[in-house]
């Protein structure tokens, strides 16, 4: 009886009982970032609330408050479609990566490059806007862009930053599947969530 | 629907119902596209993660069945 | 190309590598990835900062009673000193007692033992969870050693008075309370991945999820519900801190911005945070229950559910802190209905467990004396919700000491009895001796009832009309009620022997670990896997070709047709 029991347990195992190795329902790596990328859409999730609230409190010609620059939204747009063509890359890169970590670096290198262009030409608007007068201090509308795009931007940065030191370990062929797919997934979510804080902050 | 079920659906939709509280002075001055964003993102904020919750969750059991059925010797 | 094998072993350490090099004291005890150690030092620190949070009611209890003395040990308490120690009671015990403790310390110390693993699957992320959350302890204890003190704007930090220095008086306590507070999240955010990822992955061969401990199960939901409920917490923060530093005024009405905005943000995050505390604690409770009344958990689905059930709504009801705060009135309808809603399955929770005991053959030991004083004091705090959770009502009732004796009546089994059961519990396992029962027992009752002498005036108070953070009645014609002093003084000397009593828990911890009896491996013939270990554990938990393969579920006691009453889950049979 005991024995035919454990028989039957044995068709639902989540590990093969002889080794100690794991058979790992989700990959650590890629469950590990999907979680942490759960709790960052939150974050984001609260921001554009927070915006959504306090741009609905204010009169309807007060937002965009009148004396104020006008975001450019052509500029920004074209830079979305470079941020996108990053994503791009970097799946094109993950498609590669089955063929040997060596071709995938191709790809990675263009979509890194793609993503530090955005990155720089939003910076480029950034010193434009303060130069016109809108700044974190000037309105509710100005420390809102400031805020959700900045701290879009903080995210863009630590990602390139910790993209860059993985495609000198996959050159190396250090790094396994699973971390550069975890590695992608952030990437993903912070050139997703993009158009998305483009829609709301700039449209 | 019995007569206990309307009696709940209508007591519930009455919620919905309510005059303005006078205990409060804000609520006054508050414009109604401001407290519209208030229930609208109360709304996105709630059902939000519970989405995302429940997406990884139906991922996982998903896997799980896979795994199973992949099972060495099943 | 890179062998994708190789993460299948993504830990630091296997057991492979079992051979006890000696380190030396601060690798083993400050840089070890061992999910023991880390546990421990999470216990500690949160053991500490229990003590740092628990002088402050003393002092600020005092002040009510014998308004304006010189309390001793502390002085005479200014009203800015006064409203630093509130809000720093509070915050210190919800983010560095009760978290680091219930979910970090135990979380940490726990899983892996009741899953049959050797450690985490991140052990160097688990470092680095607990350095980050002891800088954020020395920040802030620092914020009280900064010129103007601690911040003082209660610890839902609620704008303008957070947002702006010339209200609070507080520029670098304010400040530094916030970066705290994001540090800690910081902290949890990696731990709780660290949980989630591990009770996922790392589970013995045969355990289903059905076999899996409900103390592995409460953290890990518990840490979901962390993980989605901070991000808006963290954006509030954010905000709030560029609004007391760069002059933004996203929560200042004057200037366009919406004071309210931060209520949404914080409580969205708080309501979801006082479950994240709760399940583990009643995890803990189940655990013990089980153990000490000799039967199965009853209804180990139903409890599970009722748990998932609860971490759902619990994302619904959190507009029930702000009824009067001027929120949309159909909102707070919709609120009061989720709220009463959310006390069904607490409440059923609470009568499984009753269930559980009943008919069993239960032992009083300390650690079960202390479950099932959370179950009644529990209950009293889930009941007293509900007249809060009545919109109507709450217009009275809100900021009274009727609302403050309700949350402590929550909190307290929570944080501190839920502990304590722990501590009792898994003391053997963790230091290798038994704690003594009859000190265990002494301090027990002394806390048990004095806790109720400190709340049960305060709920009297509250419904008499009195406000929460007011520095001196007597400051106020309206407030001033000579006639209630006396119940305040009764609340001061039960908190003062309260605290007393903690000392004998102290004597009995470290005493014990040094000088108690020797524990066996099993001391309360337990059935989960920690039992089935060394006591203490040794360095990657079992040896590595004993690692435990599991055959049942977690809870088999009394077990019919078998000489002894408890069925381990590693036995085949
Ligand atoms: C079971 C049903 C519960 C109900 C119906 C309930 C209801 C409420 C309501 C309506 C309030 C707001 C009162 C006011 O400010 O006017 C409140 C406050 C509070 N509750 Fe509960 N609660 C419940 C359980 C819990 C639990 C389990 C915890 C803790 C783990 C808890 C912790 C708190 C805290 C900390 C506050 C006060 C926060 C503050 O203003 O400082 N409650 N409760
Ligand atoms: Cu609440």
């Amino acid at each position: 009886m005991a024995g035919t029991m454990s028989e039957k347990r044995d068709l639902r195992l989540i590990h093969p009982a002889p080794t100690r190795e794991q058979r790992q329902i989700v990959p650590n790596e890629v469950l590990g970032m999907i979680l942490f990328i759960g709790a960052e859409v939150m974050l984001f999730a609260g921001l554009i609330s927070a915006y959504a609230v306090v741009r609905a409190g204010m009169p309807a010609d007060a937002w965009p408050p009148p004396g104020q620059p006008r975001l450019p939204i052509a500029f920004t747009g074209f830079n979305t479609l470079l941020l996108l063509a990053s994503g791009g890359a970097m799946w094109f890169g993950g498609r590669k990566f089955a063929e040997g970590a060596d071709k995938a670096v191709p790809p990675v290198l263009a979509s890194l490059g793609l993503g530090a262009a955005f990155v720089a030409l939003q910076g480029y608007e950034w010193a434009n806007l303060l130069g016109e007068g809108l700044s974190m201090q000037s309105s509710p509308y100005g420390s809102f862009f400031y805020l959700i795009v900045g701290t879009h931007a903080v995210h863009a940065v630590a990602a390139l930053l910790v993209l860059s030191v993985a495609t000198l370990r996959l050159r190396a062929g250090e790094l396994t599947e699973h971390a550069f797919t975890a590695l992608r997934a952030f990437w993903y979510f912070v050139v997703l969530i993009w158009p998305f804080l483009y829609w709301q902050v700039y449209l | 629907m019995s007569r206990v079920h309307a009696v709940w659906a209508v007591a519930l939709a009455g919620l919905t119902l309510p005059g303005v509280a006078e205990a409060c002075a804000v609520c006054f001055s508050a414009t109604e596209s401001n407290r519209g964003a208030f229930i609208g993102t109360t709304v996105f904020l709630t059902i939000l993660p519970l989405l995302m919750i429940g997406s990884v969750a139906f991922y996982v059991y998903r896997r799980v069945k896979e795994m199973e059925a992949t099972e060495p010797g099943a | 190309m890179s062998e994708p094998a190789s993460t299948h072993h993504a830990h630091g350490h296997g057991a492979h590598d079992d051979h006890h090099h000696e380190e030396n004291f601060f690798l083993k005890y400050f840089w070890s990835t061992d999910h023991k150690v880390i546990g421990m030092q999470y216990l500690l620190t949160g053991m500490f900062m229990a003590l740092f949070g628990g002088f402050f009611p003393y002092v600020f209890r005092m002040q009510l009673a014998f308004p304006g003395i010189s309390v001793p040990f502390y002085g005479v308490v200014s009203p800015t000193e006064y409203n630093a120690l509130v809000t720093n009671h509070g915050t210190v015990m919800i983010f560095w007692v009760a978290m680091p403790v219930l979910i970090a310390a135990f979380g940490n110390y726990l899983i892996p033992l009741m899953i049959g693993a050797d450690d985490m699957v991140f052990p160097r992320l688990n470092r680095l969870s607990y350095q980050v959350f002891a800088v954020s302890v020395v920040v802030i204890i620092a914020s009280f050693l900064v010129p103007q003190g601690g911040f003082g704007g209660a610890w839902t930090a609620y704008p303008p008075l957070s947002a702006n220095p010339d209200y609070n008086l507080t520029p670098w306590g304010s400040t530094l309370w916030l970066v705290a507070v994001a540090l800690e999240f910081i902290a949890f955010l990696i731990g709780g991945i660290n949980f989630i990822t591990t009770a996922m992955n790392s589970r013995a061969p045969g355990m289903r999820w059905s076999d899996v401990p409900m103390v592995v199960w409460m953290i890990c939901i518990a840490s979901i519900l962390f993980m989605a409920s901070v991000g808006p917490l963290m954006a509030g923060a954010v905000m709030l801190a560029f609004d007391q530093n760069l002059g933004t005024h996203f929560f200042d009405p004057k200037a366009g911005g919406d004071p309210i905005l931060w209520q949404h943000l914080f409580w969205f995050f708080g309501h979801p945070e006082v479950y994240v505390v709760l399940l583990p604690a009643t995890g803990i409770v189940a655990e013990v229950i089980t153990t000490f009344s000799r039967k199965k958990l009853f209804g180990y689905k139903t409890i599970l559910y009722t748990a998932i059930g609860t971490g759902v709504l619990s994302f619904f009801v959190w507009a029930h802190h702000q009824f009067i705060a001027g929120i949309d009135p159909r909102m707070a309808n919709v609120f009061t209905v989720t709220t009463v809603l959310i006390s069904i399955p607490i409440a059923e929770m609470m009568f499984l467990f009753i269930a559980t005991l009943y008919g069993g053959s239960i032992r009083f030991k300390t650690p079960m004396l202390w479950a099932l004083s959370f179950i009644a004091l529990f209950m009293i705090g889930g009941v007293t919700g509900i007249p809060l959770g009545a919109s109507g009502s709450d217009i009275y009732l809100h900021d009274s000491y009727y609302v403050i004796a309700h949350f402590h009546y929550t909190f307290f089994p929570i944080a501190i009895i839920g502990s304590f059961t722990a501590l009792t519990y898994w003391f053997p396992k963790m230091f290798g001796r038994m704690m003594n029962e009859t000190l265990g027992q002494v301090h027990f009752w002394i806390t048990a009832i004095a806790v109720n002498g400190i709340f049960i005036p305060l709920f009297v108070l509250g419904a008499a009309g009195q406000h929460r953070r007011i520095y001196n009645y007597n400051h106020f014609a309206q407030l001033s009620t000579p006639d209630l002093q006396a119940l305040r003084i009764l609340a001061t000397v039960s908190l003062v022997i309260l605290l007393l009593a903690q000392f004998l828990f102290l004597f009995n911890f470290f005493y014990s670990m040094f000088f108690g009896e020797k524990a066996s491996k099993n001391p309360w013939k337990g059935c989960t896997l920690e039992w089935t270990t060394e006591s203490p554990p040794g360095h990657g938990n079992w040896p590595a070709d004993q690692l435990p393969t599991v055959y049942r579920g977690p809870y088999e006691y009394g077990v019919e047709g078998r000489d002894e009453d408890y069925w381990p889950q590693n036995v085949p049979n």
